[in-house]
């Protein structure tokens, strides 16, 4: 593997679940210089604090001295990718060490809610020679911005459910907030899915409170099912790593989403996602915890897509096509 | 009578009250007809009967008959006829509406109950008066084109025992139309005559310090025949009046003003005029009158039968649809001295007074606290209450109602930008909820107050009325360009943009400010803006406003170009079709049950999807010829154009069309099905999308 000869640097306000991070540390797996920063961590008091900065360094608790570095490795930088939004004084703050940079924009959140609403692209004050956006529902919302994937670092794995056992169901949406794309909790689906525990159809974990992201993932390594949200139309990152624990993976994505993983991941056939809304997840779960053969079979849908398309490395592919023609 | 071919005479009767006139007239008119041989019955108002309720049972009843046997006559009074159907005959009597009464009076007059009297003349097969100045009169009010003229009837037979022992009398309720204020001058200004009254118990104190006045209850009226040598009618306007013609039967003198109706039946010794509204002619008319013998009783009783006969020819007439005007009947009075009525007393008035009852309570309802309050501390002896006349209390709540109403009605008030604030209409009927927005610099111009006017006429429609429809104002001259939206919207509280999600639609007008309309879009994606240009502002706006992303509908008037694709486009010929616009634009935003499928694009046929199809769930449905080739592209518009390549037809849900009307009315050429895809997808709908 040829080492490039840019270097990047990732910047975002907030962790964003860990996206920026990854994508700088599949980066330097494929050889490209690239570190990840971001202004601040989720609020210390919140379940989220310290969970998604794995790869991620948080600027606001650095020391000074760090955070001289900090400027120098900007400078150093041939690429600033900027993820969703940065606050202006922050800006100010870096502005005079990136003249020589270019700028490369990734929004990851929707149009009209929360945390984005508008495109912010134009009021950070750079020129971005590429807009990126993540290859989920976003791009109907920014359909001039260039389509690119979100990573799962994790390994695949497939365990088969056994003849006989219950079926392991995951459900742990990430928050309760509401919006039409940022939806997770439908009123049905939780009643729903205590029903069927308590009758012993499943055996299911929901917690209620956020796990660590790599507990979760250890969770689904041994699940067999994993229930994104089946409110909004969208897939996220939850698909992505159900898919990689070699789970049924259960949303509510519409075709145009399922197309946009299906093309970023150059994948001839749309993912194996089980279409699933208030009115049929009933069937769709009682159909695979009835049948273990059928259980299985979906599940190494899943596992043999994330390691046919989805592998980091070949995602990756995107982000450097991008850099090689910016730089 | 042949003429009559078995018709039968239905005379209405929406008073009945045996002092009434028009209760008189209506039984003498029968007894005198069926003498004659026409089958005739009164249908009368029941006690308690509401005039509406009247009004409809009068129908049923006269439904009951075979078309073409029957023939209704009513007065124009309280519009009784306003449900009879065309196909049975009516006639009018002009007895002198109650309507005009209250006017001459000056009254409040009920503007419904006179267009409903208006109409059913208007409507009326025949219609006849009883004298030329009842007709003189009523033409002041009403429509009226040919009219017949004829005596009004009064049943004969007067068995009571004569005795004439007082000098003048006086039958009539006691109110001012009936001339109270004369007869009080001429009482006051005759202490030599000796009166005597049949009348209600109003007038009792009234006269109570009058030593030659006698009083009776007004069911004596006989006795005052009985006993007077004549008859004053004092009454403002009589067509004939009913009073003079009992006291002619009665043979007893009759006084009265020379434009009432009697003065065209006959003159001395029977009826004697007075100058009209003197009082020193009236009382020397009592004084010729007093003066002259009385008349032969057999030329009285000829008289009222010569009366009766007329009526009876009259009605004939009717019946037989032709126009009659009686021979002795004559039109003796000059019109014009009915002027000085209009200006005495005719004013229209229209303030309805409350009582003290209805001002209590309107207390306890608005302000309960403060009544409770008042009301202890009044039992206490805390606060004396001065009486507060009505009108001044009137005139105050009024200002306040309005100002209250104002300030509800407002949604926003947006002068500096950096505070922007909206009012919450709350949750109820928030899907019906429209609001207008006018620059605050503008928003007094006639263009924009002739508009509003016209869209409040639109009150069979609820997001369109006066009290429901919301406005707001917003300085768009100083909207802060420099600064970005994004940056603006959020300095607007997460409350205040939470308030507009009771709002279904907005207005806008004549905004030439794009980042005001993506400020609304940003802060509530819900709500629908509208942008309606009136030209009261000119310039090249429209071009660059088509652009923008965030409107969902453009009013415009026709000949501006417009540079971009717009959602939906309306363009008006004549700004006075706005309203028309604005009220579609509305009902097409409310959402609809049930939402059907409409074909949209492509051919159609019939596909097994359609009847699977779930209108809860998809904005439509797509099929597919065959799958997208899956060559990686990098935006979405890419791919869309490729995706538009392997649709065989679109279907879509009956409020999406309408949501992009514009669009999808063209569907077929200038990428607008490339333009439509892309908006709806970001505007949040989804397809179901299958391949065959």
């Amino acid at each position: 593997m040829t080492l490039k000869k840019y270097k990047i640097v990732h910047l975002a306000q907030t962790p964003l679940v860990g996206a920026p991070g990854k994508l700088s540390r599949v980066l330097n797996q494929a050889g490209i210089s690239s570190s990840s920063y971001c202004v601040n961590d989720y609020p210390n008091k919140g379940a989220l604090y310290k969970q998604f900065i794995d790869n991620t360094m948080v600027l606001s608790e650095m020391s000074n001295y760090i955070f001289d570095a900090f400027l120098k490795d900007v400078r150093s930088s041939d690429i600033i990718h900027i993820h969703n939004s940065l606050h202006p004084d922050f800006i100010k703050k870096i502005l005079p060490f990136c003249a020589d940079s270019k700028f490369i924009y990734q929004v990851h959140s929707p149009l009209r809610e929360g945390p984005l609403f508008v495109d912010r692209s134009s009021e950070l004050g750079f020129y971005f020679h590429k807009k990126l956006v993540v290859a989920q529902y976003q791009p109907r919302h920014y359909p001039e911005f260039q389509c690119v994937p979100n990573v799962v670092i994790d390994a695949p794995t497939y365990t088969a459910r056994e003849q006989g056992q219950l079926l392991k169901v995951i459900f742990s949406p990430s928050h309760t907030r509401s919006g039409r794309w940022n939806a997770k909790m439908s009123s049905v689906l939780g009643d729903l899915l205590v029903g069927l525990r308590k009758s012993k159809k499943i055996e299911l974990f929901m917690p209620t409170k956020p796990v660590p992201p790599k507990e979760l993932m250890l969770a689904r390594g041994c699940s067999d099912v994993s229930i994104d949200e089946i409110m909004t139309g969208a897939y996220h990152q939850i698909s992505l790593e159900g898919l990689c624990a070699g789970n049924a993976v259960i949303n509510r994505a519409d075709y145009f989403s399922t197309a946009m993983l299906s093309n970023i991941s150059r994948a001839p056939n749309p993912p194996p996602f089980l279409y699933a809304d208030d009115t049929t997840i009933l069937d769709v779960i009682y159909k695979l915890a009835n049948n273990v053969d059928y259980t299985n079979e979906v599940k190494h849908r899943s596992y043999s897509f994330f390691k046919k398309h989805l592998s980091p490395l070949s995602l990756i592919e995107r982000f450097i096509e991008v850099y090689d023609e910016v730089s | 009578m042949s003429l009559t071919n078995g018709v039968r005479y239905c005379i209405v009767d929406p008073i009945n009250s045996p002092v009434s006139g028009i209760t008189k007239y209506s039984t003498a008119a029968k007894r005198i007809l069926e003498a004659k041989g026409i089958k005739c019955f009164i249908v009368a108002i029941k006690n308690r009967e509401t005039i509406e309720d009247f009004r409809l049972r009068l129908r049923s009843e006269l439904m009951k008959f075979e078309e073409g046997s029957l023939f209704v006559e009513a007065p124009e009074t309280r519009a009784s006829t306003k449900y009879i159907p065309s196909s049975i005959s009516v006639h009018i009597r002009l007895h002198f509406s109650k309507l005009l009464g209250a006017f001459v009076e000056g009254k409040f007059i009920d503007p419904t109950l006179f267009d409903e009297e208006k109409k059913a003349i208007l409507t009326a097969t025949s219609i006849s008066t009883p004298s030329y100045s009842g007709a003189y009169l009523a033409k002041r009010f009403f429509e009226i084109k040919k009219f017949s003229v004829f005596h009004n009837p009064l049943d004969l037979g007067f068995t009571h025992e004569i005795k004439r022992i007082f000098d003048v009398g006086f039958v009539g309720r006691w109110q001012s139309l009936k001339g109270i204020n004369f007869l009080k001058g001429l009482i006051g200004k005759r202490p030599d005559l000796k009166f005597i009254l049949a009348t209600d118990h109003v007038g009792k104190s009234d006269l109570s310090h009058y030593k030659n006045v006698t009083l009776l209850p007004p069911d004596k009226a006989d006795h005052v025949y009985s006993s007077s040598r004549c008859v004053v009618v004092t009454s403002l306007f009589e067509t004939a009046s009913m009073v003079a013609l009992e006291a002619i039967n009665a043979n007893v003198k009759v006084i009265t003003w020379s434009h009432i109706g009697i003065c065209e039946y006959a003159g001395a010794p029977y009826v004697y005029k007075a100058k009209s509204f003197d009082i020193n002619s009236l009382s020397e008319a009592v004084d010729l009158a007093l003066g002259e013998p009385i008349a032969y009783y057999r030329d009285t009783r000829d008289l009222m039968s010569s009366f009766n006969n007329e009526f009876v020819r009259g009605i004939f007439a009717i019946i037989a649809g032709e126009v009659y005007k009686s021979n002795s009947i004559r039109a003796v009075v000059d019109p014009s001295v009915m002027n000085p009525m209009f200006f005495a007393g005719g004013r229209m008035t229209k303030k309805k007074e409350l009582t003290s009852f209805q001002r209590k309570f309107r207390k306890l309802r608005r302000t309960p606290i403060l009544f409770f309050v008042d009301a202890y501390k009044k039992k206490k002896g805390l606060i004396v209450t001065p009486a507060p006349s009505v009108a001044s209390t009137l005139e105050k709540n009024n200002t306040k109602d309005q100002r209250k109403r104002r300030r509800a009605n407002l949604l926003c008030n947006i002068q500096n930008w950096n505070d922007i604030k909206f009012h919450d209409y709350g949750e109820k009927n928030k899907d019906l909820r429209a609001n207008f927005i006018f620059d605050v610099n503008l928003y007094q111009d006639f263009v924009y107050k002739d508009l509003l006017e016209d869209v409040y006429a639109h009150d069979d429609f609820l997001p369109c009325r006066r009290e429901f429809l919301g406005r707001g104002y917003a300085d768009f001259s100083s909207f802060p360009n420099k600064i970005s939206v994004g940056a603006l919207m959020d300095s607007v509280d997460l409350n205040q943009r939470e308030k507009l999600s009771n709002i279904n639609i907005l207005f806008i007008f004549d905004c030439m400010e794009l980042g005001f309309f993506e400020l609304l879009r940003f802060c509530n994606p819900s709500i629908q803006i509208v942008a309606v240009y009136t030209g009261l502002v000119q310039g090249q706006f429209m071009k660059s406003i088509s652009c923008s992303d965030c409107l969902d509908c453009l009013i415009a008037p026709v000949g501006q170009d417009l540079l971009g694709k717009c959602r939906k486009v309306y363009r008006y010929v004549d700004i006075k079709h706005v309203n028309l616009w604005i009220r579609k634009v509305v009902q097409e935003s409310i959402l609809r049950a049930p939402n059907y499928l409409l074909p949209l694009y492509g051919t159609i046929d019939y596909v097994p999807e359609l009847e699977m199809f779930d209108t809860e769930q998809w904005g439509g449905l797509i099929i597919l010829k065959h799958d997208v080739d899956n060559i990686s592209v990098c935006n979405f518009c890419n791919y869309l154009s490729k995706f538009i390549g392997c649709i065989e037809s679109v279907y879509v849900r009956e409020d999406v069309y309408l949501k992009y009307k514009t669009v999808c009315d063209d569907i077929e050429t200038d990428d607008n099905l490339i333009f439509f895809l892309e908006k709806s997808l970001k505007d949040g709908f989804m397809y179901d999308v299958k391949k065959i």
